[in-house]
């Protein structure tokens, strides 16, 4: 706690600080926590390499990751194929760096559709009528109550697999965890003294959600988006291992899996290539989730573990 | 507490009825038909038209689902449309291997994650603890998949310290046993590790009540309090939210079963999502969610038994 000191002095801070804007000093300051423990630094470090390699996929990748070279098939790694290549003789590291946009592009259009939908259900739920929101919650709580991976098997077998279908699946499956987020923020604010003096001074409910409620929700449901990563990734690399996800021959990490698991004794490399970038991701951010929690709410600070 | 039980059946039976609907509803926008994919491409259109009939494929939904719970209350899941053999007789026969793979992996969690919290505990905020902190929540966030075929590679494969596939010879135990030491621990990685968190938290806030004051303040050797006063206390709570998490184990199970091949329900539904194998899908899918829910709900009924606080908020 020696970090923690009041300013009595009356000195005033200094003129460049003050020029910041105060969403930047929050965000700073925010990163600054997130950094303090080992977990944040480790887990910041992935997630920066995972978003690198996304966004400049492109040029990373030594080689075309689609292209075909019979001749060398089933390498080992060597220094022009620093992970080795696969039963096509394809170059596993520019699949790895592929896959990883792939991983993320899922990742965002997955939760990022969940939260939009969560979040308009919510709002519509905590702000319209009884009927509907206890609909929605039904619907929610028949989602929550079947297990994932039954789900995820029994809509690709309806909808045929394909990235489409994962994104489905991920948004169909984390729908309700934003929405009752929502839905519960929404129904305390409501009655919160200051969001009632807005109303009263006659702001209408669209300035009110966007004023106050949306502000008000965002940590929790930051919290929410980091601890979701993981589970998208193991969902997309689940189904992607049995087939059911990306196809031939987009390269993700758990296409790159299935390919190995058929030649796990003659060239284990291959799986080690694709399953490698699941872990450092995976973990890397819940160590960041789980820091970027404690920093916006030191009161929860060990506690609500995710779920396995 | 009957009322709340009735209740939950209720709540229960809505959400079995409402996922086979959607099931059922699904099948209609599903591309391919299931009898050209069962017949092959050189199947005549009357060959088609006869197995769309014998499946029902050509009645409308609300006939199709009215008649198939009809069956299902006289405890027929409908037929196989490879093997033609009765989907009850295979979810029989594989629903004791899935159970067995759970039911152990609950155990690892138990035994490996609930000394591990409480030793955490005791030695809170020691340089262990923070260690132990680190590796559990890392074990928590650990992909199924990925590990499954790790454990594989390394164990089985490099090591032949397990046998790699399959769930051994049928009547002999001790084989059985060997082939499910690799595949429970990979099911139950995760669960270790939460229950190595959930352990720690709650004993050290057992730790913290005046009660364990008083303890100490009469002498009473600190191994003894720990044992006979806090660990019973502690305990109840972590070992009451297994019935939560029988979900998370069961889509563990289903991708272990496919790598480790072994003859369970996972096994059983991934190959009816390969073939299209309707009945075989609807039936597994509303066996396991039926288990899953009946778990659920026992598993809150006996904390509720336990815990008369809980008891009171129902």
């Amino acid at each position: 706690m020696s970090e923690l000191h009041f300013d009595v002095t009356g000195v005033a801070p200094t003129p460049a600080i003050r020029a910041a804007p105060a969403w930047l000093r929050r965000a700073a300051g925010l990163a600054r926590a997130v950094l303090a423990g080992p977990m944040g630094k480790v887990g910041a470090v992935s997630v920066g390499l995972m978003l690198i390699l996304a966004v400049s996929a492109g040029i990373l990748a030594p080689y075309d990751p689609i292209a075909i070279a019979p001749m060398d098939r089933l390498e080992g790694p060597s220094l022009s194929h620093p992970l080795g290549t696969d039963q096509l003789g394809r170059d596993l590291l520019s699949r790895v760096i592929e896959g990883t946009r792939t991983v993320m592009e899922v990742v965002v259009a997955g939760i990022g559709g969940a939260l939009a939908i969560g979040l308009s259900m919510g709002l519509v739920a905590g702000y319209g009528p009884r009927l509907l929101a206890s609909l929605l919650m039904l619907i929610s709580d028949v989602v929550m109550s079947l297990p994932m991976m039954l789900f995820a098997l029994a809509m690709t077998a309806m909808l045929g697999g394909g990235l489409g279908t994962v994104v489905l699946v991920v948004i169909a499956f984390m729908v309700p965890a934003y929405f009752r987020v929502a839905r519960g923020q929404t129904l305390t604010l409501k009655g919160a003294d200051y969001i009632v003096a807005a109303r009263a001074m006659g702001a209408s409910p669209l300035r009110i959600i966007m004023r106050h409620l949306l502000p008000n929700m965002a940590g929790p449901l930051l919290v929410l988006i980091a601890m979701d990563v993981p589970t998208v990734i193991g969902i997309e690399s689940g189904l992607s291992f049995l087939g059911q996800g990306a196809q031939p021959p987009t390269p993700t990490w758990g296409s790159i899996l299935r390919d190995g698991f058929a030649f796990i004794r003659q060239a284990p490399h291959i799986v080690l290539a694709g399953g490698l970038p699941i872990l450092i991701a995976t973990v890397g951010f819940t160590f960041f989730s789980e820091a970027l929690r404690d920093a916006l709410d030191p009161r929860l600070v060990g506690k609500k573990a995710r779920r396995p | 507490m009957a009322f709340y039980a009735v209740r939950r059946l209720f709540q229960s039976a809505l959400v079995l009825i409402a996922t086979i609907g959607a099931l059922f509803w699904l099948t209609y926008i599903a591309p391919g038909d299931p009898a050209s994919v069962m017949l092959g491409p050189r199947a005549t259109a009357a060959e088609k038209a006869a197995l769309r009939g014998e499946m029902q494929l050509d009645k409308p939904i609300p006939v199709r689902f009215a008649h198939f719970w009809g069956q299902v209350l006289d405890g027929d899941l409908g037929k196989d449309m490879v093997t033609h053999r009765p989907v009850a007789t295979l979810i029989e026969e594989a629903l004791p291997h899935t159970l067995a793979l759970t039911a152990l992996a609950i155990g690892w969690a138990i035994v490996l994650g609930i000394p591990a919290g409480c030793w955490c505990a005791v030695r809170r905020d020691s340089w262990g603890d923070r260690v132990a902190g680190i590796v559990s929540t890392a074990m928590i966030a650990l992909p199924t998949a990925v590990i499954g075929i790790y454990a594989l590679l390394w164990f089985a494969v490099r090591l032949h310290w397990f046998p790699a596939i399959g769930a051994g010879r049928a009547g002999d135990p001790g084989d059985q046993l060997r082939h499910l030491i690799l595949p429970s621990f990979t099911v139950g990685i995760g669960w270790v590790g939460y229950l190595t968190r959930l352990a720690r938290a709650s004993m050290l806030e057992v730790l913290d009540e005046p009660h364990v004051r008083t303890f100490r303040a009469f002498g009473v050797p600190g191994s003894r309090i720990v044992w006979r006063y806090v660990l019973p206390i502690a305990v109840t709570p972590v070992v009451s939210i297994l019935g939560v998490g029988i979900g998370g184990l069961l889509s563990n199970a289903i991708l272990i079963e496919i790598i480790f091949v072994r003859p369970g329900i996972g096994r059983l539904i991934y190959d009816a999502v390969l073939t299209r194998n309707f009945p075989v899908l609807v039936g597994t899918v509303l066996v396991t969610a039926a288990l899953y829910l009946l778990i659920n709900l026992i598993a809150d009924l006996v904390v509720a038994s336990l815990d008369p606080r809980v008891r009171a908020a129902l």
